[in-house]
């Protein structure tokens, strides 16, 4: 899982950068491209955290991540480069770091 | 609170344009929102003001919602350093948090220019974000759509120049490609047209810097001869009609409808179209010529030395000195041919250029008071897919691949290749004849076999142009030979005075070089103490700028600084490299200044000795 969070961050830091310093805006595709990733990820990390969570942290996590859905369905329905960005850099980061580090 | 909000930045904005919010509140009077966009506005995570805009079926957002204060972080990294007195322009101002984030890291001195192409979002931004400090504390000017949206070119002409353009900063709000995408493509082609000619001014300058200077001053002999466009329109005494046959690829098909032309109209030709007019035996009343470097090549036929020539001072005296008959000057902006007729108590008139043969002669017709300009030749384009017509360069001019040029509208085709220089001077013929027919009755067909349409004219066939318009019989050759010169004896013998002081004139221009050198030199030292006295700094700051006055006040000046050009551009482009307090400036000051002192001693140097060879017989 760790393997799949830290391959997914890296994809994203390469669109983010391109984004924001090249202004390329092919992002939203590049995000569809490995939404299948992301969507595995998430699955699994919602599996782990009702086994092993506190209830309530999995009740805030996955609220969470039901915002960071919300936001990133609504940028490919409108095509907003702006949001989806916002969505992956700022939103689905934090739900990817949470894997990274576990084994240290 | 929407219109405490609103007055306190119309208040703002008072200080700095007064007439802008004359405009905004005549705006506001019968506003009515655009129905086509909604806005919506809300906070950020972090308590930004944050705006999503709907047009049509979608919904942007102009500004992420989670970490906006990370996402300007992260653009202030992206922009860079900002220079003093830099140009920033902001396509698009939203929500004013790219606004606001760069008032605050930015120096007091450099300009923002905020182009907004929707007004609903300006007059939502002023009513409800307070930007009334970030306003009155610096210059920041706004061109919004429906209100000012002409100014937006001026501006950006004023500030991209040779000096700023490397430290030029622009950048598009996030949203605003999508959502206003032409209004975005248009300022961000005015930037590029303003560069370009700037980067086309640059280099033109520094190819042409050292051959400008010695064709100056060698041809001034032949200003002396006292023959100018002025009194070359008193001598023809004829301002019916004229034609400007330019050699683009078009020209071969006008050949033989030109020959009726002859001694009907008076017929002006470009340089390059002198070989095809007369190997096909067609003899222009005058041909005109700018380039200082023109290779010799180019009118290397016997008969061209008899036609009479009507050149700035900066032509290329190689091909001046060949010719047989009068050679016409005017005035274009070089300022030594001016000096020269002001010892005389004249004036040397003046054209405008553009920087093309064309526009020079086309300028120089309008000036000359010409009601009716026939145009032939002014493809500005490449018609059937050639640069020039044959006979111009070579006999037979090659085909080109244009199928990636940019296409503009044609005059027989709905689309024609052209490039970006052609384009600049379409545009330059455009705005010139809107300001002539302004001011004066002037009509211009175009009779161009093809090539591009140009806004203002009236395409006609050649030949019913001549036949409608060319109907008076003037015989303009021996009106030309009678012509006398603007100077008489007197007027003559004070130019040759003005011209032999040109030598004194110029080493007196080296001995303040030197002067300025030693001053930089103090002030470098000063700048290294400890401890900077600055009134001792600043007294030698204003040596400095005397000596500048005395050394800039020198008619001379003007052709030692060309020959600088490229010199000139690395130190005023330099000076916007700031440092971190005032001995730092003052050091960098200092560094730049020697440079140019030595630079200027030098090239007065490499011209005295020109000088003293070429007015020594005078």
């Amino acid at each position: 899982m760790e393997k799949l969070a830290t391959g997914l961050l890296e994809e994203i830091n390469k669109i983010c950068i391109e984004y924001y310093y090249f202004n390329k805006t092919d992002g939203i595709k590049r995000i569809q491209s490995i939404q299948p990733q992301i969507m595995e990820y998430l699955e699994v990390l919602i599996q782990t955290l009702q086994k092993n969570a506190d209830a309530e942290d999995t009740v805030n996590i996955c609220n969470y991540i039901n915002g960071v859905l919300e936001d990133y369905f609504e940028a490919v329905k409108n095509d907003d480069i702006v949001l989806m960005i916002d969505t992956v850099d700022y939103g689905l980061r934090e739900v990817l770091e949470l894997c990274i580090g576990e084994a240290d | 609170m929407g219109d405490n909000i609103l007055n306190k930045n119309l208040e703002a904005m008072k200080k700095w344009y007064p007439e802008f919010v004359n405009l905004i509140n005549e705006k506001l009077e019968t506003y009515v929102k655009d129905s086509g966009i909604s806005i919506e506005g809300e906070l950020s995570w972090d308590d930004y003001p944050i705006y999503t805009v709907t047009k049509g079926e979608r919904t942007l957002y102009l500004t992420g919602k989670r970490n906006v204060s990370k996402t300007l972080e992260t653009w202030k990294d992206k922009v860079g350093e900002v220079m003093k007195e830099a140009p920033v322009i902001l396509v698009g101002m939203g929500s004013a948090v790219y606004l606001k984030a760069l008032c605050e890291w930015m120096p007091r001195e450099s300009f923002i220019v905020v182009y907004e192409p929707c007004l609903d979002i300006f007059v939502k931004t002023i009513s409800e974000i307070d930007l009334s400090e970030e306003i009155s504390s610096r210059l920041i000017a706004f061109v919004v759509d429906s209100i000012n949206e002409e100014e937006l070119k001026p501006i950006i002409w004023k500030l991209v120049n040779s000096s700023t353009i490397q430290f030029l900063k622009t950048e598009i709000h996030p949203g605003y490609q999508e959502l206003f995408g032409e209004k975005v493509l248009e300022c961000i082609r005015l930037l590029k047209d303003r560069k370009d000619s700037v980067f086309i001014g640059l280099n033109t300058e520094i190819k042409f810097q050292n051959s400008m200077a010695a064709n100056q001053l060698i041809n001034m002999k032949y200003l002396l001869e006292g023959y100018n466009s002025v009194s070359l329109t008193k001598t023809i005494d004829y301002n019916k009609v004229a034609i400007l046959v330019s050699a683009g690829p078009s020209l071969n098909d006008s050949l033989e409808g030109l020959k009726k032309a002859k001694n009907k109209a008076f017929i002006l030709a470009v340089d390059t179209a002198m070989k095809p007019l007369l190997k096909a035996g067609i003899k222009p009343d005058a041909f005109v010529m700018i380039d200082s470097a023109k290779p010799t090549k180019l009118l290397d036929m016997e008969e061209i030395r008899d036609v009479p020539i009507i050149v700035p001072a900066t032509a290329n005296y190689a091909l001046i000195e060949r010719q047989r008959n009068k050679k016409i000057f005017y005035f274009d902006g070089h300022y030594l041919a001016q000096a020269a007729y002001l010892s005389a108590g004249k004036v040397l008139p003046a054209a405008a250029s553009a920087g093309s043969v064309s526009t020079s002669g086309f300028s120089l017709l309008y000036k000359m008071g010409f009601k009716t300009v026939i145009l032939v030749g002014q493809d500005l384009a490449f018609t059937h897919n050639r640069t020039h017509a044959d006979g111009a360069h070579e006999d037979k001019m090659p085909e080109i691949d244009t199928t990636k040029y940019i296409k503009v509208k044609g005059n027989l085709e709905e689309e024609v290749p052209t490039n970006e220089v052609f384009k600049s001077f379409l545009d330059w013929f455009e705005d010139y004849i809107k300001g002539a027919k302004e001011h004066a009755e002037f009509r211009v067909i175009n009779a161009t076999a093809g090539g591009a349409y140009i806004e203002g004219t009236e395409w006609m066939d050649l030949e019913r142009a001549i036949e409608e318009n060319c109907i008076e019989e003037v015989n303009f050759e021996e009106r030309i030979d009678a012509m006398e010169s603007d100077f008489d004896e007197d007027g003559k013998e004070k130019v040759k005075k003005f011209l032999k002081d040109i030598p004194d004139s110029l080493k007196r221009i080296k001995n303040y070089s030197v002067e300025l050198r030693k001053s930089y030199e103090k002030i470098e030292k000063m700048c290294n103490n400890t401890k900077l006295n600055q009134d001792n700094y600043l007294k030698h700051l204003k040596k400095v700028k005397k000596l500048t006055k005395k050394i800039e006040s020198e008619a001379i000046y003007g052709i030692v600084s060309s020959t600088m050009a490229l010199q000139n551009y690395i130190v005023t482009s330099e000076s916007l490299y700031e440092g971190s307090d005032m001995k730092e400036d003052g050091k960098a000051i200092a560094v730049q200044g020697k440079n140019y002192a030595e630079i200027l001693k030098y090239c007065c140097e490499e011209i005295i000795d020109l000088t003293e060879n070429v007015y020594s017989d005078l």
